[in-house]
């Protein structure tokens, strides 16, 4: 039996309303990652995010044991982040969500913006305040940390997401605590994939990590 | 390297198996495969906006009519596209379940001392259909419009260049990646013998994506310089096609538009 972190909101779940007031939410901090990508990687380096994006959704595919015999998979929002800086990392994983859905069949066409809202701004923008926050305490701890909080924060969006709307029966006082607290727990597994990951790039990759070099991939790398 | 890790090999073939259906179902002659792709795109979203705007099980099940109709027209076969969209509204039916017995409303029937009531069961059942509608219209835009296609819609929409870039340079080295990736399970796999135990299927997976990540990188590192070895220009759009719209593509739009308003219509009134 797999078990897979997943939080992609299908259509049904959402009002229309909510729905465009995720994709406005959305599309603002997609596009204000677009305008500072642009401004940092010239135009010829922009592919070059694509090839890391490719890595980052196919790493989601491997299943990592947990408890009970089951298995987890990576998000990786947080680690986009760590790696990438806050708005390379939004486009990574805009591109990983949109994929997702309109070649996988994940979520829904009206629940994109929702969906890119948890997963590519929020698990994204969480991961990395944290990471940042924390480095200075505890590199690896700080992964952890960052891990765990950002996809907790992303199924907080979607909590309310989903307990603001009409179309689905439970209210906020519910969706919230059960995305939450739900997530809390099983975001413990994507805390310790983020630490463990972060901590083999790091050791093999130095120059890669945060803060040591730039605040986004190395130079190197040409990100 | 056997157990839980090993079976990403599964994860990653079900994926593939996925994505090559689809494209096999997209290179059929049909009504949707015919559409441009940004009139496909904009109008089963129309579509999708029309079913999540509707509170009624007799439009939500016109809309599932339209679906099966466009399916037929698209020569998507329906055992796919029903098996695609099903695991969905099942598990959502399990999650508004409660809502049977906790809705008020008049007793349909009485059992271990809790009352289900019939505005609770017609909720239950709207919601299923609802997520079930949806769920098949995203697959039918899934299975009938190829990926390169949706990324050109996407630049003629407008969407920035570079974010386009960014998706559609993801979408053409995943696959590659997933082989790589299979390739490195697989091989470990063959080289180990027994099942692992929980801390060793962490050690095994962590030396995995780690060892996978950061060829990955290796692998961006060298498309970059390559690309500036040839200057870093980028065509203005990936996969740029003109096509012009026909009439079929105004009448998809049309209906699109007849559903939006008609929802609404049958929802708040005039």
């Amino acid at each position: 039996m797999t078990r897979q972190i997943r939080m992609h909101i299908p259509d049904g779940f959402l009002d229309p309303w909510v729905a465009g007031l995720l994709w406005l939410g959305s599309g603002v901090a997609i596009g204000l990652a677009v305008r500072r990508a642009r401004d940092e990687l010239g135009d010829e380096r922009t592919p070059l995010l694509g090839v890391v994006a490719a890595g980052i959704f196919a790493a989601q595919m491997l299943n990592w044991p947990i408890p009970g015999g089951t298995s987890a998979h990576f998000v990786g929002g947080a680690f986009a982040g760590m790696l990438l800086g806050p708005s390379l990392g939004v486009l990574a994983m805009t591109a990983v969500v949109t994929i997702q859905a309109l070649v996988f069949g994940d979520g829904g066409i009206i629940a994109l913006g929702g969906n890119l809202f948890a997963m590519a701004v929020v698990d994204v923008l969480v991961g990395y305040a944290l990471f940042r926050a924390l480095r200075g305490v505890h590199e690896t701890g700080a992964a952890f940390v960052a891990g765990w909080g950002a996809i907790t924060a992303a199924a907080l969006a979607v909590g309310v997401g989903v307990g603001l709307s009409s179309a689905f029966s439970y209210e906020l006082s519910v969706t919230v605590p059960i995305m939450v607290v739900g997530h809390a727990l099983l975001g413990l597994v994507e805390g310790a994939i983020t630490a463990a990951v972060y901590g083999y790039v790091a050791n093999a990759r130095p120059d890669l990590v945060l803060g040591r070099g730039d605040d986004s991939l190395s130079l190197e790398v040409g990100l | 390297m056997t157990g839980v890790v090993g079976r990403s090999v599964e994860s990653i073939t079900g994926a593939l198996r996925t994505v090559f259906t689809a494209e096999q179902v997209a290179s059929a002659d049909g009504l949707l495969q015919r559409r441009d792709p940004r009139v496909a795109v904009c109008s089963v979203a129309g579509l999708a906006l029309a079913v999540m705007i509707t509170r009624t099980i007799a439009v939500t099940l016109c809309f599932g009519a339209v679906t099966v109709i466009l399916a037929r027209l698209s020569a998507v076969p329906l055992r796919r596209l029903l098996a695609r969209s099903l695991a969905v509204p099942l598990v959502s039916a399990v999650i508004v379940l409660p809502q049977v017995v906790v809705l008020p409303g008049d007793t349909l029937v009485r059992a271990f001392g809790l009352s289900v009531t019939v505005d609770g069961v017609a909720y239950v059942v709207l919601f299923t259909l609802r997520v079930g509608v949806g769920v098949a219209l995203l697959s039918l835009i899934v299975m009938t419009t190829p990926f390169s296609a949706v990324v050109a819609a996407m630049r003629e929409l407008h969407v920035p260049v570079a974010l386009v870039w960014v998706i559609a340079v993801t979408y053409r080295y995943l696959f590659l990646f997933f082989d790589e990736l299979q390739r490195l399970v697989l091989a470990r796999n063959s080289r180990t013998t027994g099942r692992s135990s929980l801390r060793g299927g962490w050690r095994d997976a962590k030396r995995l994506v780690g060892t996978f990540l950061l060829r990955t990188l290796d692998r961006g590192e060298r498309v970059g310089r390559a690309m500036q070895a040839r200057g870093g220009a980028r065509p203005p759009s990936p996969y740029s096609r003109s096509r012009t719209v026909d009439r079929g593509d105004y009448a998809l739009v049309a209906l699109a538009v007849i559903a939006v308003v008609g929802s609404g219509v049958v929802r708040w009134g005039l």
